[in-house]
């Protein structure tokens, strides 16, 4: 380890610390315009806050996060804390197993009370002896022993935090579910800031002009609903030229508005005139005054394509985003976003550093740094020492807050007026919420809904929650699992996660204990598998139709009639096998099944197709998934709105070649931070071309 | 950055990339020439032999849409191959063949030759399997929803096993419910689909065979939700404005006998007047009573004009030597006649009686009678009349019944039910419209569905008015909006004016939407400044006298075959650039043809070219023709000719006369320089103000 550890060269024209989505951006274009690179981080996977994990490794990170990191009384001020800071980070986690209250429910409320006094490790290796005792599985496997040790540290977690309450007593279900969990683990791609692109955004256009987005492979979301309060109901909003067709939700008049609307936003920039006056009002306010789309449904409509985290958005912001939404739209489907497969921003962020490794940047993950070396009187950042005291200088540092020194953070800390907090849930489910809509995302607009039921004062969500319902498609869980991710945007620090984000995850999910939320399944005796994994055959069956119905694509699959052929090509092969299965062609007379007969039947049949395809979701005929597992967690985004706060001037600026960037925002997409990367490079490389595709020598051989 | 795209793509076309290219090239034009020559010999030797096969593989992968070499290839197959096996060994030939099709229409999805290929498989195959090629279809139109070819090719699928299925009424009928899923689907998926539209329409023919008014109703009133969903998503789609126009159907045309009358008592004359062009399939029966016997006359009938086998004006004249009684019957069957225009017939036989013992037309000698009206009496025929001749048809299948032809799904027989559709459709149309001002379709679609309205009710109600105002109303607009189409809408336009401005002529037939001459006929009709750009229906104008198109925007005189009666007309001002017809106006006496496009000499001697064929020799009139304001220049060898326009020359009256016995008109033409008539100026350019034709000389 110490041989990797130590570098040849020590000094470079920029090192970057962490490799956080914005980051990577940034190391590829300085390497791609051959600036040498050191990219270090201290975590030993990729990604920071964008990064992605198989179970096993998201509880890790959750029990890290959540352990506060036992404080040196004073540091040195040029000192990088990097473990304090990200623990600092997040906040208010918490970690929720269900259905407490099925099979064999043990008791720890004794063994914690008796071993109060005792180390955290003592009362948990306690607990741990006391579950085995008490339940004696039979022929544990490593995961069950896994998984009650991890019940049992929880349940001992020192700090009395929020998960400690959720671990007072523990059910055999409960076990049965983490050990399931831990089997599958390497099914699971959990995306600590989940995020999609847009299909003709600035990022997916630069993963295409650059040639980094080759080795990426994507879904297409399918459909947004959008949470409306006054019906009380989930409901899929038409979103394309296809679904206002098919919308039975729309009137004639309305689709027109709308499709005027649309028309109109995809080219608002040429008509000023209509929307100049409200340019810095409320879009809504726009939307309805100047095009008439007063009617709920259609404000849901247009806020459902216009939304992009920003619940302040002005006119001008929300024109922009409605017009990326429509450009996006077609280009590989029906639909305006992707998912890329395998966890969303790990993936981006190894692209960007695969890049940037061709191009000659060195990369070290797990890397510790000890303090930052500044010149005080010019200012200037100097180096780096990391913890094996090797000193590595640059030109320039670009890093995120987690790794400032003391001193610096303090400053950053110091001008920040407005604090803002982004809560998360990550929650396992056992079947889609959608029905057959399996890749999803789901909006619950600012007030509409109550996070205090029954109290007063009553507490209203302040800022829209998103939800993005994933699926084993996109290869982030099994093909029997989906995964929800529900996050808002947060200006307290007091408020927890859960207590933000739950009233939302009621209207979607079953959480057992939970009378507010959806009912429970018919079938939910037994929601979750036994030890054996073996997934109903209908839930398969589900996740393979998902599957199918939504191939994957990498970004040269426009849809053209290149695209076409191709698809000929693939599907050629197996055609007439298919023919004899996929096919709906009516028996011969030899077989005159009983149901075709009756001449009159088929129209009326016809009429029910037609109106049946109301797109509303949890209207009862799909049961509701079952929570399995949650994890809570508040995440700070905080940082400073103005350039020179008052109060702030006796400090120390950051140096001068430092880039410090932002913490991930809360919003949809990446354009933000991808428009971040571009102009720090172009700050740091004025004139240079912001990563120029890749030159592959297979490009000069097909001429 | 896009700069940088191009820059490297010129880059990677090196000048020895490009030559590697060529050279490639090269290579692959050879080995076609080669294989081009081989498949020449084969022909000339006529070898069927599997190297033959071979060669025509090789050159269908490189060019499938070469259709010779189809053929080429079936000759090899089926002289060489097929016609000695036994039945498995052909269908591995066929089956053989069908995946080699496969193998090139997913190169080439839209060639006719390799689907044709395809049918010639399945159709020799002993066992063809549709269901695998319905499933193969499915994946091309799974690819490109919109590739035509794969439509027809599933329609025929359907075709054949519906024929196997013939027996089985509810397979069938199962299947077509299938289909029509499918392009539910499809539709669903992107609406601008012309072939989904399409297979739907024929498809719910089939579908709604079986079914009660009621459900029929459903099904209609959901296919009009579903496409107006389409069009309010997107106005501008043709492809479902197209499927509405449909649906809304389209009153089946029938033809109106306007009526008949005597225009000569020695010999007899009879004419018969329809609003559109005609063609005489069997001689309308004219007979007479006498002594209460009816007795069949002789005569013959033409139309008018110079083409007697069509028009919308017929005239019988009479055999000689041939006696009649007190009254003459003309009876038209429906099939006497077919129309020109597609869709419309005689709904039912017609008869006009006509008086003819009070000969009232005192001075016949030399003119025409004038034409009168309420001399005839009309009627439908349901019995036979006497011993007339047998007609074609059988009298009693031409009885017509009193429902509303539609040719749509909304045929539910009774014009309440059409005309509440057709209020609601309007209704809903015109809210598109109003959120939609400048989109052209919804206002065509408001326009025919104003007109399948107005059919409805009679033509002198004040809705009908309203109805005519508002279509004129929508053209204008059209023209407007969509200037490149304008002279179409300009021509609907003419179509609606003239319907309005003829009011006076015509009245409701019993037998609405049909018309027929009012009593009292107009003696003078002035259509001055109106924008017509043609007469639609010139047969309305057989009784006038005096008729005023001044300044118009008519652009041919064809129609003055029909003008019986006129006597003068004013046609300055228009777009005319021949006279023609002139010749069949057998009462004209003055016609003005200034300030039009009349740009050579001989064009208007056009008219009177067949001078002693027409009415006008017989009846030697004299016609005074303004010809003011049209170019007319005299050329190098000293003709007069027209050729540019001009205003600044001052006016100069011209006398021409010639003798209706002298043919080369052109030649004959007598213009006397003595008499001051013509003038010349410095330039060559001179003025015919007046022509005045004397037939009436020669007689």
């Amino acid at each position: 380890m110490a041989d990797m550890d130590s570098l040849e060269t020590t000094v470079f024209d920029a090192i970057i610390l962490g490799t956080g989505f914005t980051q990577t951006i940034v190391a590829a274009a300085l390497a791609r315009a051959g600036k040498t690179v050191l990219h270090l981080d201290e975590n030993d996977y990729y990604g920071g806050e964008s990064g992605a994990f198989g179970f096993r490794d998201l509880v890790k990170w959750a029990d890290k996060v959540a352990t506060p990191v036992s404080t040196v009384a004073k540091a040195d001020s040029d000192k990088i804390e990097f473990d304090k800071l990200v623990a600092k980070t997040y906040n208010h986690v918490e970690i929720q197993l269900y259905n407490a209250n099925q099979g064999t429910i043990i008791d720890l409320a004794p063994v914690i009370d008796a071993n109060k006094g005792a180390s955290a490790e003592d009362r948990a290796k306690a607990i741990e002896d006391y579950i085995n005792a008490t339940c004696t599985p039979t022929a544990p496997s490593k995961e069950t022993n896994e998984a009650i040790e991890t019940i049992a540290s929880w349940a001992a977690s020192s700090n009395q935090g929020a998960t400690a309450k959720n671990f007072t007593s523990v059910s055999t279900h409960q076990i049965h579910a983490l050990e399931e969990l831990y089997k599958t683990t390497r099914k699971y791609n959990f995306d600590l800031s989940p995020k999609l692109l847009y299909s003709r955004g600035p990022l997916t256009n630069l993963l295409i002009s650059s040639g980094i987005g080759k080795y990426l492979e994507f879904k297409l979301l399918e459909r947004t609903a959008v949470y409306e309060a006054l019906t009380d109901k989930v409901e899929m909003m038409p979103t394309s030229k296809e679904d206002v067709f098919v919308s039975k939700a729309l009137s004639l008049k309305e689709k027109r508005l709308l499709m005027k609307f649309l028309q109109f936003a995809v080219d608002y920039e040429n008509q000023q005139s209509i929307w100049e006056d409200y340019r810095d009002a409320p879009f809504t306010q726009f939307v309805q005054s100047a095009y008439g789309l007063t009617d709920k449904v259609l404000t849901a409509v247009v806020y459902a394509i216009g939304f992009d985290g920003n619940d302040e958005a002005t006119t001008a912001d929300g024109l922009k985003s409605v017009k990326v939404y429509l450009q996006s739209l077609g280009r590989y489907g029906n639909s305006a976003y992707l998912c890329p497969l395998y966890g969303v921003g790990s993936e981006l962020a190894q692209a960007f550093c695969r890049v940037s490794a061709v191009y000659g940047g060195i990369y070290m993950l797990q890397h510790g740094l000890d303090k930052h070396v500044v010149d005080k009187a010019a200012n200037k950042w100097q180096s780096v020492v990391d913890h094996t005291g090797q000193t590595l200088q640059a030109g320039q540092l670009i890093c995120s807050r987690e790794y400032l020194s003391v001193d610096m953070d303090a400053y950053l800390e110091a001008r920040i007026l407005n604090r803002s907090y982004v809560s998360h849930c990550i929650l396992v489910t056992d079947r889609s919420a959608f029905g057959e809509t399996t890749l999803c995302k789901t909006l619950f607009p600012m007030g509409s809904l109550v996070l205090n039921p029954g109290e007063t004062p009553e507490k209203r969500n302040e800022h829209t929650i998103s939800v993005l319902q994933m699926c084993g498609g996109t290869m982030s869980c099994p093909s029997d699992r989906y995964i929800l991710y529900i996050w808002a945007e947060s200006d307290t620090a007091d408020g927890s996660a859960k207590e933000e984000l739950t009233a939302a995850i009621r209207k979607l999910v079953h959480i057992p204990s939970d009378s507010r939320s959806l009912k429970a399944p018919a079938s939910s005796e037994e929601p979750v598998p036994e030890s054996t994994p073996a997934p109903t055959s209908e839930t398969k069956a589900l996740g393979d139709a998902s599957n199918e119905d939504q191939p994957r694509m990498s970004l040269d699959q426009e849809m053209d009639m290149e695209q076409v052929r191709q698809e000929i090509l693939k599907a050629e092969k197996k055609l007439f096998e298919e023919a004899d299965t996929t096919t709906p062609i009516p028996s011969r007379p030899s077989t005159p099944g009983p149901s075709s007969s009756g001449s009159a039947k088929p129209l009326t049949k016809m009429f029910q197709k037609s109106k049946s395809s109301v797109s509303l979701v949890n209207n009862g005929s799909t049961p509701a998934p079952v929570a399995l597992f949650s994890l809570f967690y508040k995440r700070t985004t905080s940082w400073p709105r103005v350039p020179y706060p008052i109060g702030s001037e006796k400090l120390t600026p950051l140096p001068s070649n430092l880039t410090l960037l932002k913490p991930m925002n809360h919003s949809l997409d990446f354009e933000a931070a991808t428009e971040e990367a571009r102009a720090v490079f172009e700050t740091l490389c004025p004139g240079e071309e912001f990563l120029p595709p890749t030159p592959e020598p297979e490009d000069h051989a097909a001429y | 950055m896009e700069g940088r795209h191009g820059q490297k793509k010129e880059k990677a076309e090196s000048p020895e990339a490009l030559k590697a290219r060529e050279e490639k090239e090269a290579v692959l034009v050879r080995e076609y020439l080669g294989l081009k020559d081989s498949l020449k010999e084969i022909v000339d030797s006529n070898r069927r032999d599997n190297e033959a096969l071979k060669i025509t593989t090789a050159l269908l992968r490189k060019s499938p849409d070469y259709y010779t070499i189809w053929n080429v290839r079936r000759t090899i197959l089926k002289e060489g191959f097929l016609d000695n096996a036994n039945e498995e060994t052909a269908n591995i030939i066929y089956t053989n063949e069908l995946e080699f099709v496969q193998d090139n229409l997913r190169l080439n999805p839209k060639s006719y030759f390799m689907w044709n290929h395809r049918r010639w498989c399945l159709e020799n195959m002993s066992k063809p399997r549709w269901d695998k090629e319905l499933g193969m279809v499915g994946k091309f139109l799974e690819m490109d929803a919109r590739n035509f070819h794969g439509w027809d090719y599933r329609r025929y699928i359907i075709r054949q096993v519906d024929l196997q299925d013939g027996q089985n009424k509810d397979t069938v009928l199962a299947r077509a419910q299938t289909e029509f899923d499918f392009t539910t689907a499809k539709i669903s998926q992107n609406f601008s689909n012309y072939s989904a539209w399409h297979n739907r329409s024929t498809l719910l023919g089939k579908l709604v065979e079986n079914l009660t008014e009621q459900e029929r109703e459903a099904t209609v009133d959901n296919e009009f939700d579903l496409v107006k969903n389409a069009i309010y998503t997107d106005p501008e789609d043709q492809s479902a404005w197209l499927y509405d126009l449909w649906l809304i159907g389209r009153e089946q045309r029938s033809i109106s006998t306007l009526g008949a009358s005597v225009i000569s008592f020695n010999p007899l004359e009879i004419v018969v007047a329809f609003d559109e062009i005609v063609k005489l399939r069997h001689p309308f029966t004219v007979s007479t009573r006498i002594d209460h016997v009816a007795i069949p006359l002789a005569g013959e009938w033409r139309a008018t004009g110079s083409d007697a086998s069509l028009g919308s004006v017929w005239i019988f004249q009479q055999a000689p030597e041939v006696e009649y009684g007190p009254s003459v019957e003309v009876v038209i069957f429906s099939d006497d006649i077919c129309a020109v225009r597609a869709g419309s017939t005689l709904p039912a036989a017609v008869c006009f009686e006509l008086e003819t013992l009070n000969q009232d037309f005192a001075s016949i000698s030399g003119r025409l009678g004038r034409l009168e009206i309420g001399k005839n009496l009309m009627y439908d025929v349901t019995k036979r009349i006497g011993p007339i001749a047998e007609p074609a048809g059988n009298l009693e299948t031409q009885e017509r019944s009193k429902k509303h032809l539609v040719t749509s799904l909304t045929t539910s027989g009774s014009m309440d039910d059409r005309v509440a559709l057709l209020d609601r459709e309007i209704a809903s149309v015109r809210e598109l419209v109003e959120l939609e001002p400048d989109c052209k379709w919804p206002i065509q679609i408001l326009s025919t569905l104003l007109s399948e309205l107005r059919k409805t009710m009679s033509i002198h109600s004040s809705r009908a008015k309203e109805i005519d105002d508002e279509c004129i109303e929508l053209q204008e607009k059209l023209i407007s909006i969509d200037p490149l189409r304008q002279e179409r809408y300009e021509d609907r336009r003419t179509q609606l004016v003239f319907d309005r401005e003829t009011l006076s002529i015509v009245k409701d037939s019993k037998r609405l939407p049909e018309v027929e001459f009012a009593e009292n006929q107009p003696r003078d009709l002035d259509l001055s400044m109106r924008g017509l750009t043609h007469i639609p229906i010139s047969s309305y104008f057989i009784h006038l006298d005096t008729l005023n198109l001044d300044s118009n925007a008519i652009t041919s005189t064809r129609f003055l075959r029909n003008l019986l009666s006129v006597r003068r007309l004013n046609l300055s001002n228009n777009l005319i650039e021949r006279l023609e017809g002139v010749q069949h106006a057998p009462s004209l006496e003055f016609l003005s043809l200034e300030g039009n496009q009349i740009a050579k000499w001989e064009d208007v001697m056009a008219g009177f070219v067949f001078w002693r064929e027409g009415k006008l020799s017989r009846t030697g009139a004299t016609v005074k023709v303004l010809l003011g304001l049209n170019p007319v220049v005299e050329n190098e060898g000293g003709e007069y000719v027209l050729e540019k326009r001009w205003e600044d020359v001052g006016e100069v009256g011209v006398q021409i006369q010639w003798q209706t016995d002298e043919v080369r008109l052109a030649e004959e033409v007598q213009l006397r320089d003595d008499e001051g008539v013509i003038h010349m100026e410095g330039t060559r350019r001179v003025s015919a103000t007046v022509v005045e034709f004397d037939a009436g000389a020669g007689h």
